[in-house]
C-alpha cells in the first residue's frame, strides 16, 4: 500500500516537474458582472456587414528593404502633407537633454555604474487634445534608461533640461536599445563557442522573456536578457545564435543554429 | 546669365539637400480625398494614426499597434525531461519576443524613394488607396506596418512580416488599438453580430457589449464588430481579415495571445508603451467598467502562424478591415 502510494507521489513529482513549471496565465477575465443595458433610444443596427474590397499584394520576395507592393496599382495623385514640427525631438536635443540627464545626481545614483540610454519622447497633454496644437505645450520629455547594475528601467522626466523627476520602472523592459544590442553582440562575439565563426556575419539582436518556473525559473528570468543571432548582412536567416544576460553580463547559451525544420 | 545659372544650381542643391529632411520628419499631417488624419512615430507604438477623419467627421482619437508578440513552438529533446512538457519546452529555444516599432528601428524603403516613411497612393480595382507605411527591422525580423485608406472610407491596418529570429515555427500576434471617438463626443456603443443570433432589440443577431470584456472569433457565426456613436448613428465596422496570400484569414488564437478582440473604457493612462510583457496579456479590465455610451477603445490581435520552412524571405501578411458605416 505504502510502495503505492509513493510509487503514485513520485510520478506526480515528475508530471510535476515537467508540465508545471510554466506559471504563465492567460486572460484572466471577466472581472465582474454584467451591467444591464441603458436606456438608450435603440437605433437600428444594419441587417448585414458590409462587403470589403478586393485588395491584394504583390507575391514579390526581394532581399534587401523592399516594401510588398500592392497587386496591379497605378501610381495615382498625391496627398497634401505638412510636418508637425511640435512632436518632433532633433537627434540634437536629445543629446542636450540626455548630457542635462545623466549628470544629474539623483539619476546618477538609480542608474549605478553600469546602464544603457534606451530612448527619448515627447510627453504628449494628458487627455484627448488636438495633436498640433498642443503637444509642445507640456514640454515635457522623458527619458528611459536600463541599469544593469539594479536590474531596473530607469524613467526621467525633464522640462526643458531640468530635471523634474526620476523613478524606477519595476518590472517594466523597455524595448532593446543600441547599447544593448552592441553590447549583447560583444559578449557574444566573445564566447568560446561563438570565437572565431561569427566574425563574417553581422550581429543582431532582440530583447527576450525567459520564463518563471514553479521549481526553478529559466537562466535569466527577470533580467535584461537577449537573443543575439549571426547572419549573413539583412538576410533574416541565423547562422548562430547566443543568450546573452546584460544585468549579469556575460552569454548564458550559445551554438550553431542547426537547419529550419 | 550667369548670376541666374548660380543661382539655379544653388537652389537646386537646397531642394537636393532639403528632400531627405523633410523624409525624417516623425509626425505629419495629411490630407488626402475625403480623409485627414496626422501620423507619428513615437511612444513604442509604430505608426500610428491620430485625429482621423472621414468626409470631416471625427472617427478615431487614435489607431496604434503597441506590440507584436512572438511566440516560437517548443522543441523536444528526449533525453531532457525538462522540454516534455513545461518550462523551456512553453518557450521553445528563443523568445518569447515583445517587438514595438520605433524610429530608431526604421530603415530607409528602397522602392519607396528610400524613406522611412511611405506614403503612394493607388488604384486598384478602380478603387483609390492611400499607403501609409514604415520599414522596421529589430533582431532579424523584417516588418512592414502600414495602413491603407480607401476613398470610399475603408481603413486596412496591415503587418506584413519575414525573416526568422531561430529555425522553428513560431507565431506573431499583432495587438492593434483602435481609440474611438465617432463624432466627438465620448458617447460610443460596441455592438457585436452573429449569424442566426437572437434578436435583443437591435436587430437579429446583434448584441451590445455593456462592460470591459474580451471576445473571441467563431468561425461558425462570423462574428463582425461594429462601434456607432449613439448621437447619429454613425459607426465603423470591425471585420476579421480575411487573410492576403498564402494566408486565409488572421489566425487563430492560442494558449499563448488567448483572444481576439477586447473592448476597454478609454483611459489616458493606459495609451502607453505596452506595459504587460512578451508573456503577459492584455490587461486594462480589473475595474470591469462600462462601456455603453462611452468613450471606448476596441483591439484587435492577429495571429501569424511562420512556418520556418518557408525561410526568411517569404513575406505574410494580416490584419482585420475597418469601414466607415453612415
Amino acid at each position: 500500500m505504502s510502495s503505492r502510494i509513493t510509487m503514485r507521489s513520485v510520478l506526480l513529482v515528475v508530471i510535476g516537474l515537467g508540465y508545471g513549471c510554466s506559471l504563465d496565465a492567460g486572460s484572466r477575465g471577466p472581472f465582474g458582472p454584467e451591467d444591464p443595458e441603458t436606456a438608450a433610444q435603440k437605433i437600428a443596427l444594419p441587417e448585414k456587414p458590409p462587403v470589403p474590397h478586393v485588395f491584394q499584394f504583390a507575391g514579390e520576395d526581394i532581399a534587401g528593404h523592399h516594401k510588398p507592393k500592392m497587386a496591379g496599382t497605378i501610381q495615382d495623385a498625391r496627398a497634401k502633407r505638412a510636418t508637425n514640427a511640435s512632436a518632433l525631438l532633433t537627434a540634437e536635443e536629445v543629446v542636450t537633454l540626455r548630457k542635462a540627464a545623466e549628470s544629474d545626481r539623483r539619476v546618477a545614483a538609480l542608474l549605478g555604474s553600469r546602464w544603457a540610454f534606451i530612448d527619448a519622447d515627447r510627453i504628449p497633454p494628458e487627455g484627448k487634445v488636438t495633436f498640433g496644437c498642443c503637444r509642445q505645450t507640456t514640454g515635457l520629455v522623458r527619458l528611459v534608461y536600463y541599469s544593469y547594475s539594479q536590474n531596473v528601467a530607469v524613467e526621467v522626466r525633464l522640462k526643458e533640461t531640468g530635471v523634474l523627476n526620476v523613478a524606477r520602472l519595476e518590472g517594466y523592459q523597455p524595448p532593446e536599445g543600441r547599447q544593448d544590442v552592441q553590447r549583447g553582440i560583444e559578449l557574444a562575439k566573445a564566447d568560446p563557442r561563438l570565437a572565431g565563426k561569427v566574425d563574417q556575419l553581422q550581429g543582431h539582436g532582440l530583447l527576450m522573456q525567459p520564463d518563471r518556473g514553479f521549481f526553478r525559473n529559466d537562466p535569466g528570468y527577470a533580467h535584461r536578457t537577449i537573443w543575439i543571432t549571426f547572419s549573413k548582412g539583412q538576410e533574416g536567416d541565423p547562422k548562430y545564435w547566443a543568450v546573452v544576460d546584460l544585468t549579469e553580463d556575460k552569454v548564458l547559451e550559445a551554438g550553431e543554429e542547426p537547419p529550419r525544420s | 546669365m550667369k548670376r541666374i545659372w548660380s543661382f539655379g544650381w544653388f537652389m537646386l542643391a537646397v531642394l537636393a539637400w532639403s528632400g531627405p529632411a523633410v523624409a525624417e520628419t516623425q509626425s505629419e499631417h495629411v490630407d488626402w480625398g475625403r480623409w485627414s488624419f496626422d501620423w507619428e512615430v513615437r511612444d513604442n507604438t509604430g505608426l500610428a494614426l491620430r485625429n482621423v477623419k472621414f468626409a470631416d467627421e471625427l472617427i478615431l482619437n487614435k489607431a496604434s499597434m503597441p506590440v507584436v508578440r512572438v511566440k516560437y513552438v517548443k522543441e523536444m529533446v528526449w533525453w531532457n525531461p525538462f522540454t516534455w512538457f513545461g518550462s523551456r519546452a512553453e518557450s521553445g529555444r528563443c523568445g518569447p519576443f515583445q517587438d514595438r516599432l520605433r524610429w530608431q528601428d526604421l530603415v530607409p524603403i528602397m522602392n519607396c524613394g528610400d524613406q522611412k516613411v511611405c506614403m503612394e497612393s493607388s488604384t486598384q480595382h478602380n478603387v483609390k488607396w492611400l499607403e501609409l507605411g514604415i520599414y522596421a527591422r529589430i533582431g532579424e525580423y523584417h516588418l512592414y506596418q502600414a495602413w491603407h485608406l480607401s476613398d470610399d472610407g475603408e481603413l486596412r491596418p496591415v503587418l506584413h512580416s519575414r525573416g526568422l529570429s531561430c529555425n522553428t515555427n513560431h507565431d506573431h500576434h499583432p495587438y492593434w488599438r483602435f481609440d474611438f471617438d465617432i463624432n466627438g463626443n465620448g458617447m460610443d456603443q460596441v455592438f457585436v453580430h452573429e449569424d442566426g443570433g437572437a434578436d435583443r432589440g437591435w436587430g437579429p443577431g446583434w448584441r451590445k457589449y455593456s462592460n470591459e470584456r474580451n471576445d473571441v472569433k467563431i468561425s461558425g457565426l462570423n462574428k463582425t464588430w461594429l462601434v456607432r456613436d449613439q448621437m447619429n448613428g454613425h459607426g465603423v465596422w470591425i471585420l476579421p481579415g480575411t487573410g492576403y496570400v498564402p494566408l486565409k484569414d488572421d489566425g487563430e488564437r492560442d494558449k499563448f495571445a488567448d483572444f481576439d478582440v477586447a473592448i476597454r473604457r478609454a483611459n489616458a493612462s493606459e495609451d502607453v508603451p505596452w506595459a504587460f510583457g512578451a508573456r503577459g496579456q492584455l490587461g486594462y479590465d480589473e475595474d470591469n467598467q462600462g462601456v455603453q455610451e462611452q468613450d471606448v477603445v476596441f483591439w484587435y490581435v492577429a495571429h501569424l502562424p511562420h512556418m520556418a520552412a518557408l525561410g526568411p524571405t517569404k513575406w505574410l501578411t494580416l490584419g482585420p478591415i475597418l469601414r466607415v458605416q453612415r
